[in-house]
């Protein structure tokens, strides 16, 4: 059996990209002979994966696996819904296009495509989310619950861990002033302007020694209107844009960072959740879409932004000790549930449905167990 | 609101009390409140046409000055070295400038837009911030030269007394004990300054200080007006900043309201223009500012700290040149 995987867009630091690799990886490690295709990819892509015309000739192949990961529309999605092979779902989650209007029409259009394309790709062997969030979507999409299942995302932990920090950076953030962070792509979903409110609450009234970091992949349009905002707000000085930024540095952001926050009003999973639980920074986060899920009972998570009561929960915590203790030990309980060995263990049961003869079209996952709270 | 903490519902009775008090010091003003409750939709909007009249504005004013915009072939001026920064930010400057002009803005304005706010951001965090940071050896006792003393508790009680009883605005902290002397006796609408450490002992009172080093745009953003602008160290404001700070109190004070800025020892010469750094201005410079925006200058001495005391007359003056100052130059 040879596993084919097929993602829209393949390039590093993305999350999709990530879980697709980790994968991938996984699979050569159990012996399976494994291929990656995209519809586009830079050149870190090129060196794992191959462009999705090349699928073509494995379409046919009952005894093959096709995984798609869905996440946006792309045209690629006819390969899946033409393919022989047996067929898994993962759903990443597709952002709401309204958070996209009117700053992005074209991820607007993208997104309401994708949309409209998820009942028909309900004629699959298993479609899995990466949270119940997601599942929960698919379900609503008209996927029959039995064959829905969770395949939580495998966070790329150990490849930050295996880089070494930016120094420079790190001395700079190091300064003694308290650092807000907040990792990600700026989107306008992921309201980036609430955290800009809630750090402007901080700084003027509660900690004058204190920056925000943002590092992520700005939106160009929705990152025009940010720096609007905060010249706006007077805190050019002390908010940071750093845009996509290299593994070392985004290692140097957590370290150096004394809270993460989160605003987000949808999120699929938000990996960035788990990696401020990795390097022990507290989490603040909004609870919006999959955000509680991932959090799993750890952090602080909070259901209206009231700005100034946050920025005196941040204050509550630079004075208390112990309660930031507290959050740090429970992030880090909820991150051994994300260990790299369980997910394999998951995905080794997923893949084993298929792989064992006579298996194929029985896969479900509500008598495995597959599912997760 | 329901806070929960490690899964358990958190009593977040304390925490509102707080943010409640430190609304009700002037912490979280109007203008602060007002902006939390805007999108970045609205933003958008406004900063795409902010931008492109920007642009334009920059065009006429390059066209009018003979600018010649075409590149040079090598981007590089006579005797200038290829690849150089300054060639590539002309390059860009020119580009972007066609680009506008030329029709893209309807395309691309977006872009454009993100990317010179963004290049100028990036430009600004990362040379700017390094420039600033190492000061050493004679530059920072040049800087810390021109620091007016510390007021002594007379100067404090003094001023206080002077403010008793109405709004004011304090520009420069002098010190902690002062905002609360002043909290006591006056108003304290609020206090602004460049310095971090200062602002943030201020929080820790509960007193309503903000820190900026655009202390016109955050008066702006507070939107509080005040009867008595108390410019405490002048000598953290470079002349352009003085200018703005004055033309908003002239705007802002109602009539009969005054200014008062303190006198530092006086030095004429030793000028450090770099913003952010502490810099002398002549009383000769402060009261032409005073003068030029309306108000009717007078001195007065506090404790043992001379002041020049604006009190505003109705209408703006007549924006004239001033005397030269240690950063007159610059306003």
């Amino acid at each position: 059996m040879v596993i084919h995987q097929l993602v829209a867009r393949l390039d590093p630091g993305d999350a999709i990209s990530n879980q697709a690799l980790s994968m991938h990886e996984l699979f050569r490690s159990w012996g399976f002979e494994s291929r990656l295709y995209a519809f586009d990819m830079d050149d870190y892509g090129k060196r794992f994966a191959e462009f999705d015309t090349e699928y073509r000739r494995f379409m046919h192949r009952k005894e093959d696996l096709l995984i798609y990961h869905f996440g946006i529309y792309c045209d690629n999605h006819r390969y899946f819904l033409e393919s022989e092979n047996r067929k898994v779902l993962i759903y990443h989650n597709i952002t709401p296009p309204e958070f996209y209007d009117p700053f992005y029409p074209e991820a607007v259009r993208l997104c309401r495509m994708g949309r409209e394309l998820m009942p028909r790709l309900k004629d699959c062997d298993l479609a899995l989310g990466d949270s119940d969030y997601n599942r929960r979507e698919l379900v609503e999409a008209g996927f029959p619950e039995e064959k829905t299942g969770v395949l939580p995302i495998n966070p790329p932990l150990d490849k930050l861990d295996g880089v070494e920090e930016d120094r420079s950076f790190l001395r700079r953030l190091g300064d003694g002033k308290t650092n807000l962070l907040f990792v990600g792509r700026v989107v306008p979903n992921k309201r980036v302007e609430d955290v800009i409110k809630l750090f402007a609450c901080y700084h003027y009234g509660v900690n004058a020694r204190s920056r925000l970091v943002i590092a992520g992949m700005p939106l160009a349009t929705y990152q025009t209107a940010l720096l609007s905002f905060t010249e706006r707000l007077g805190l050019l000085d002390a908010v940071h844009f750093l845009g996509k930024v290299s593994d070392s540095t985004l290692k140097a952001c957590y370290l150096g960072a004394h809270y993460y926050l989160s605003m987000s009003e949808h999120e699929g999973f938000c990996v960035p959740l788990l990696e401020a639980f990795h390097f022990g920074v507290p989490v603040l986060a909004f609870a919006a879409g999959a955000v509680p899920e991932t959090m799993g009972g750890a952090g602080a998570l909070f259901e209206e932004k009231d700005y100034p009561l946050l920025a005196e929960l941040l204050g509550r915590l630079d004075r208390d000790r112990l309660m930031r203790e507290r959050i740090v030990s429970a992030q880090y309980r909820r991150l051994e549930e994300f260990r790299p060995q369980v997910f394999a263990a998951r995905l080794r049961e997923v893949i084993d449905r298929f792989a064992s003869p006579g298996a194929a079209g029985a896969a479900t996952t509500r008598d495995s167990g597959e599912r997760s709270a | 609101m329901t806070i929960y903490v490690n899964g358990r519902e958190l009593d977040e009775h304390g925490l509102a009390g707080k943010s409640e008090a430190r609304r009700r010091a002037g912490l979280y003003p109007e203008g602060l409140l007002r902006l939390l409750a805007r999108s970045a939709r609205d933003e958008l909007s406004d900063s795409r046409c902010a931008m492109v009249e920007e642009v334009q504005e920059l065009n006429l004013a390059l066209y009018e000055s003979g600018a010649n915009l075409e590149p040079p072939p090598d981007l590089t001026r006579e005797g200038e070295r290829k690849g150089r920064l300054e060639s590539f930010l002309r390059r860009l400057q020119t580009r972007f400038i066609r680009a506008v002009c030329e029709g893209y803005v309807q395309q691309q304005q977006l872009f454009n837009s993100y990317f010179s706010k963004g290049l100028i951001l990036c430009f600004l965090q990362v040379y700017g911030r390094e420039e600033e940071m190492p000061l050493e050896g004679e530059e920072m006792l040049a800087s810390r030269a021109f620091l007016n003393p510390p007021w002594g508790r007379d100067t404090e009680e003094e001023v206080a007394e002077a403010c008793a009883g109405v709004d004011c605005l304090v520009l420069g902290i002098p010190s902690v004990d002062f905002l609360e002397t002043l909290r006591e006796r006056a108003n304290l609408v609020l206090a602004l300054d460049a310095s971090e450490e200062a602002v943030a002992r201020a929080q820790a009172r509960m007193l309503p200080a903000w820190c900026g080093t655009r202390l016109s745009d955050l008066l702006e953003l507070a939107g509080r007006g005040a009867e008595v602008c108390l410019v405490a160290r002048p000598e953290v404001l470079c002349a352009r900043e003085l200018e703005e700070v004055l033309g908003w109190a002239a705007a802002r004070l109602p009539e009969k309201g005054r200014v008062l800025v303190a006198r530092g020892p006086s030095k004429a010469h030793g000028v450090v223009e770099r913003e952010g750094w502490a810099r002398p201005h002549s009383s000769a410079f402060l009261a032409a500012v005073l003068e030029k925006h309306g108000f009717e200058v007078g001195e007065l001495r506090l404790g043992s700290v001379d002041f020049l005391e604006g009190l505003k007359r109705g209408g703006e003056g007549d924006p004239s040149s001033l005397p030269g100052s240690a950063g007159g130059e610059e306003g």
